[in-house]
This record gives C-alpha cells, structure tokens and sequence, in this order.
C-alpha cells in the first residue's frame, strides 16, 4: 500500500451493520456483493454480503481510507483472511440486539486475534438504543481480559458521524 | 434397480440436509452424475446457494463442501458486481484456469450455483456446453420445487 494510504476491515456478526457503515462513510458507492439469504441470516435480514463490501474516505490531513468489509458469517472465513492483508486495522461491530452479543464479540475477537495483535482494533457496538440491555460494560470486561488496547463505542452505523468517531478512535491507537 | 440409480440414491441419502428435501437432491446428484458422464475430464461438482450453502454434490473425500460452496458464491458475487460495474451486464459464468485444471461457476437459475472441477483440458467448449446444460437442468428443478 502506498505512503498515505490504509486499509481497514470492518467485521462483525450478520446484521451487525458492516455494510451500513462502509456505505454512511465511503465517498463512493459501495461496491457490495450481496445476495439473496437462505440461512439463519433471513431471521434478521432479506441479503447478505458474501465476499466483500469495499469503499474509500479520503481524510482531512489527505490520508486515503481503504474500507473493506468481510462476510459475517464463519463459512466465509476464508474471505476474512484474503481482506485482512495489508490492513492496519479492525473495526468489530456488536450486535447488541443479537441473542448473546458478548458471545459474538468474543468469537471475532478471537478469529481474528493473529491479525488485531498485530494491528489494532476498535469496538462499535450497534442498536444499542433498542437492546433490552446494556452490555457495555460487559464488552469492555471481555476487552480488559484479552489485554488489548481497545476502544469500545456504542454507535448507529447508519450514522456517518458515528462511524467516523470509530474509524478515528482506531486510527489514534494505530 | 441399476448401478447408477444406487450410486445417485446412496449420495443423495448422504447428502440430506435441512436445506434442501431428499427428492430434489436426488435429481441433482442424478444431473451432476449425467454431466459427469457426458464429459471425463470433469472429475467433482457441486450446487450451491447463491449465499453457500451445499445443496448437492459429487465430490472427492478431501473437498470440503461447505467451504467450496461459501467460496464459489462469493466469487461469483464479486464477478457479478464487476461485470455490472463495468456495464457488461448479468454474469453467465466465472472461469478459473489454474495449473492442474479448470474450475467454471455458472449460474443455475436465480438462487442456485453450479461449481465443476476439471482436470487439465484442452477444450473448455467442450466440457463446458454440458456443465450449462446441467446448470439448466438443476434450475428447472429449482422452479419447480419452489413452484409446489
């Protein structure tokens, strides 16, 4: 990647609002690859990503912003590692309308553990508004006890502000 | 009943899922043994979801399905989105040509994905006129069964 370049993966659960928050940032259009769900996916949604949603935010300072975002789903985890390369980055996001969000939380953490030592990350936690419960605290215990460097933020990730505040807070801890 | 009838119900007995029911996945073992027939340099094929999800197959032991299905779907998606992005329209099929073989993904109607494997081969029209004709095939099936 060139001087003045970076690239950053956004992963997360199914529904968790990858696709949202690369299309509210990106200056162009999304370029997704979404089809229709047959899985457990059509609980949540009617589509589903399954290679890769891309985007780009060119930022105040120049710097270009290369947003990649992965499939949530595990049969897709080869995808995860083709888009990890050359990033600088991961943004997870937690649904914390998911049946056990800290659960999911711990599983990307963990999937993608090789890649966040090596980088850095941050934590959007999304619909947040409308969970039953708070699990804030919940998901920065789980941060405190992998001993990682990690902001957590609750976020709408249709919100640009929102998704910008995260991007931002990784970039500070790259 | 004859050998490839036995062969077609042993796979597609195998191959039961929640997806798709037993009847549909006989008739497209049945369509995968037909094309694999027709053409000896196709050696493995599956259908898949659009989203990846194994529906039928015939495959070697070290083929793993789920991931060879995930894989053909999300190749064909970024093809898709690459081909209308470049105004060349709807995606017929993906080809990849690799050392020890070649690997075409068609689509099979609109939700379904037919992923075959081949050894090195000479003439891709050649294998490739029945794979389509196979992807036909499994897309009728397809219909049909939606259609009840």
């Amino acid at each position: 990647m060139r001087v003045g370049e970076h690239k950053i993966i956004f992963t997360g659960s199914v529904g968790a609002g990858k696709t949202a928050a690369i299309s509210c940032l990106s200056d162009i259009p999304v370029v997704g690859t979404d089809v229709a769900a047959t899985d457990e996916t059509l609980n949540k949604k009617d589509f589903t990503t399954v290679a890769m949603d891309y985007g780009y935010i060119q930022l105040e300072d120049g710097e270009l912003i290369h947003l990649y975002g992965t499939p949530g789903q595990e049969r897709f985890n080869f995808m995860w590692e083709i888009l990890c390369q050359g990033g600088v980055g991961l943004v997870l996001l937690v649904d914390a309308t998911s049946s056990d969000p800290v659960a999911d939380c711990e599983f990307y953490l963990k999937a993608f553990g090789k890649f966040i030592e090596e980088t850095g990350a941050v934590i959007g936690i999304t619909r947040a508004d409308i969970a039953s419960n708070s699990i804030y605290e919940q998901v920065q215990d789980v941060v405190i006890e992998k001993g990682y460097p990690i902001a957590v933020l609750e976020i709408d990730a249709r919100n640009n502000e929102d998704v910008n505040m995260l991007v931002h807070a990784l970039m500070a801890v790259l | 009943m004859d050998v490839t009838a036995e062969i077609v119900k042993t796979v597609s007995e195998q191959q039961h899922n929640d997806i798709a029911p037993a009847s549909i996945i006989e008739k497209m073992v049945a369509v995968i043994k037909e094309v694999m027939e027709q053409s000896d340099e196709i050696i493995a094929a599956i259908v898949t979801s659009s989203d990846g999800l194994p529906w039928a197959q015939i495959l070697p032991d070290n083929f793993d399905d789920k991931r060879f299905s995930a894989m053909s779907s999300a190749l064909l998606a970024l093809s898709m989105t690459m081909a209308r992005e470049a105004g060349r329209g709807g995606t017929k099929n993906l080809m990849i040509e690799a050392e020890n073989g070649n690997i075409y993904v068609l689509q099979a109607g609109p939700t379904l994905l037919l992923t075959v494997f081949t050894k090195a081969n000479k003439n891709i029209g050649l294998t490739l006129a029945p794979t389509r004709r196979a992807s036909e095939q499994i897309a009728k099936i397809k219909k049909e069964y939606d259609a009840n």
